[in-house]
């Protein structure tokens, strides 16, 4: 059984350009193929034309997808980006038994299926675990048994390292070299394969007018890769956060109590695995979540009402952020409340977009501009109100190298010319050279720095 | 590489839900029932009964903390805002009392759904649906309930965001209506763009399970293993 795609073409409806030109593909059973590319270079595109999911466009070439023999099977399983729109139960035998209640499999037949599935994936949990006391990595491999129990020829895999992390990814590899002595080919659509490598076969690349090519792009340039060293020993802190803790009803991180001082133009980076607590501390810095315990100052002043233009807050999905109809607008929007003249906020917008590098999209409206274009957008309608401390949430999630790259050294400009402090998370170890001043982690219940 | 484990674990593990005390379609029946009253009734001493009603399914359910907290918050703040809005309207003579009332009406109204459906019983509710409804709409209907709490936790951060960004969207700040248009522009718009993004990857997702490939669907027996 192999899936193959032969000058393969397709166009989304009402669209002129192709999204996929004349690609050639061949996925034997048994091997796992790494599909990368720009965002919005059509790898979601092509994983749903191979599931048999796109709408009907124009299209060209042929499409053999691996035949499913046998009750309750499907030829394709697909995972897609974020765990939290795809599961669609609440316990854990329910979720992974949908696919086969779709294929109308007996319900006597399900249980066996739904065990053998859960073992594959390595999640010994009852059928009526509840899916919502899951951490990220579980449901992810959650929805692997969920794909798995339908017992496809192919298994789609849309970016698994967005979502998971260091030991998620570890996880994954086990389960798809698993797989693939089962058979089963795999492919990843994913820009940074890095941790799975040793269960890739073979590399393929789609490139920005939507042709395959074989091997990978390789890495982007990096403005440099030398860690930073200056010192800060003189430099006024921004940050000063001593025993801070928070209600067991707000969060649970795995951080009990946190001292942390940054100085101004200090770059951070808090590196810990999925709900680890990151994104409760950037809230805790930011004035959204009121501690149980401890004191936070910034700019030398307890954190307070007047301090909501020296933050700048870039949260993970730029698209929670984006509200207003044109680009200029959106990052106007901020300058207009902190009351600047029309001349001067032109200036600043203006001078905002062209360091972010979308001042050709000015006119635009956000919600139809790519993920890694509305990433720039969020990002610079927190640059624009020129903050002191700017908190980003996982600010490199799901952006291809050449974005990540590009988000980088926008950060780094903004903190070397405007002397801004920086604190990102990532679960990620960085690999785009490490250009910050200190790193931190979470060991033990306390921030430990690297 | 995985242990095969087909035998089945008898231990309560963590996490894991307990048997249900009522069949899902009497709990349907039951909201129903209880829902109705709540809205034909008003006199003092029926509402005392749907109370006492009401406050036995939640002895019998027992609520998640969580859950019942939230509730009881969100039951504060409809009371306070129903009976301030009598009060505005009718002064505290004439509105204090129907204020009270109307807004204790409202509670009963939804906390018998809250109670027999919240705390992982979607797939409950969907089984007891497919008994009257088609199983693709049981499916959708249950689906929008199970997400509600994810939409709520979207709500809540598109709501910071926009705080953080200036937008005058804290409660306090939307007691003057020359900041209501802030809600309408910073948060509803955003919430609906991200409704419908939500929506498209939850259809999307459940396509990928082959939702749709056939006209009819079977139904999962249950999360109760047999023991061997």
């Amino acid at each position: 059984m192999v899936t193959r795609l032969d000058n393969y073409s397709y166009a989304w409806p009402d669209t002129e350009d192709w999204t996929l030109r004349e690609v050639s593909l061949v996925l034997p059973q048994g091997e796992c193929h790494c599909l990368s590319g720009a965002s919005g270079a059509g790898k979601t595109t092509l994983a749903l034309a191979l599931k048999g999911l796109l709408p009907p466009g124009r299209q060209d070439g042929r499409l053999i997808t691996a035949a499913a023999p046998g009750e309750g099977r499907a030829a394709v399983g697909v995972v897609l980006q974020n765990p939290e729109t795809q599961i669609l139960a609440e316990t854990v035998g329910a979720e992974v038994a949908f696919g086969l209640e779709n294929l109308c499999l007996p319900p006597g037949q399900m249980a066996a299926r739904v065990r053998a599935a859960l073992d594959a994936v390595g999640l010994e949990l009852a059928f009526e675990h509840t899916t919502s006391h899951l951490s990220m990595g579980q449901k992810y491999r959650l929805l692997l048994a969920a794909q798995l129990v339908m017992q496809p020829a192919l298994l789609i895999l849309d970016e698994p390292a967005g979502q998971l992390d260091e030991g998620g990814l570890q996880s994954l590899a086990k389960i798809i070299a698993h797989q693939k002595a089962n058979g089963l080919a795999v492919l990843l659509c994913e820009h940074r394969p890095v941790p799975l490598q040793a269960v890739i076969d073979k590399h393929w690349h789609l490139d920005a007018a939507g042709r395959l090519q074989t091997g990978s792009n390789g890495k982007p340039s990096i403005p440099s890769s030398q860690p930073a060293k200056e010192r800060f020993d003189n430099a006024h802190p921004v940050v000063e956060v001593q025993g801070l803790r928070v209600h067991a009803d707000d969060a649970t991180p795995a951080w009990r109590e946190v001292d942390l001082q940054l100085q101004a133009g200090q770059r951070a980076l808090l590196c810990a695995p999925n709900g680890a607590g990151k994104t409760t501390l950037l809230r805790c810095l930011a004035g959204l979540l009121r501690p149980a315990q401890g004191s936070i100052r910034v700019c030398g002043q307890q954190l307070g009402k007047d301090h909501v233009n020296r933050i700048g807050y870039l949260f993970q999905n730029p698209r929670r952020q984006l509200f207003e109809t044109t680009v200029f607008a959106e990052v106007a929007f901020s300058l207009r409340r902190q009351g600047l003249r029309r001349e001067k906020l032109s200036a600043r917008v203006n001078s905002t977009l062209a360091r972010c590098h979308i001042a050709h999209l000015s006119g635009r409206s956000p919600h139809q501009l790519s993920y890694g274009q509305q990433h720039l957008v969020a990002l610079a309608s927190v640059l624009a109100k020129e903050p002191d401390l700017l908190l980003l949430d996982d600010p490199l999630a799901g952006l291809d190298p050449k974005a990540a790259a590009m988000v980088m050294a926008i950060l780094i400009e903004t903190s070397e010319q405007q002397g801004t402090t920086l604190l990102w998370t990532s679960h990620h170890q960085p690999e785009l050279g490490d250009r910050n001043h200190v790193r931190y982690g979470i060991e033990g219940g306390r921030l430990v720095q690297y | 590489m995985f242990s095969t484990s087909l035998r089945v674990t008898q231990k309560k593990r963590q996490g894991t839900k307990g048997r249900a005390l009522i069949s899902a379609e009497l709990a349907l029946l039951l909201c129903f029932v209880l829902s109705l009253a709540a809205i034909v009734e008003r006199s003092p001493t029926s509402l005392a009964w749907l109370t006492l009603a009401n406050v036995l399914l939640l002895l019998i359910h027992r609520l998640d903390r969580q859950v019942l907290k939230r509730g009881i918050r969100l039951c504060l703040w409809q009371g306070g805002v129903v009976t301030g809005l009598y009060l505005l309207r009718y002064g505290p003579d004439a509105g204090l009392m129907p204020g009270l009332r109307v807004s204790w009406q409202l509670l009963l109204v939804f906390l018998p759904g809250l109670i027999l459906f919240s705390g992982g019983s979607a797939s409950r509710l969907a089984q007891a649906l497919s008994k009257i409804l088609p199983a693709r709409s049981a499916f959708v209907l249950a689906a929008s309930l199970k997400f509600l709490p994810l939409l709520v936790t979207e709500i809540a951060a598109i709501h910071e965001a926009q705080r953080l960004r200036g937008a005058r969207i804290r409660p306090r700040d939307l007691l003057w209506p020359g900041n209501w248009g802030d809600l309408l522009h910073c948060l509803v718009a955003p919430v609906v763009v991200r409704v419908l993004e939500i929506a498209d990857n939850i259809a999307c997702a459940a396509r990928c399970r082959e939702f749709g490939r056939f006209p009819g669907r079977t139904c999962w027996p249950g999360d109760q293993e047999n023991t061997p």
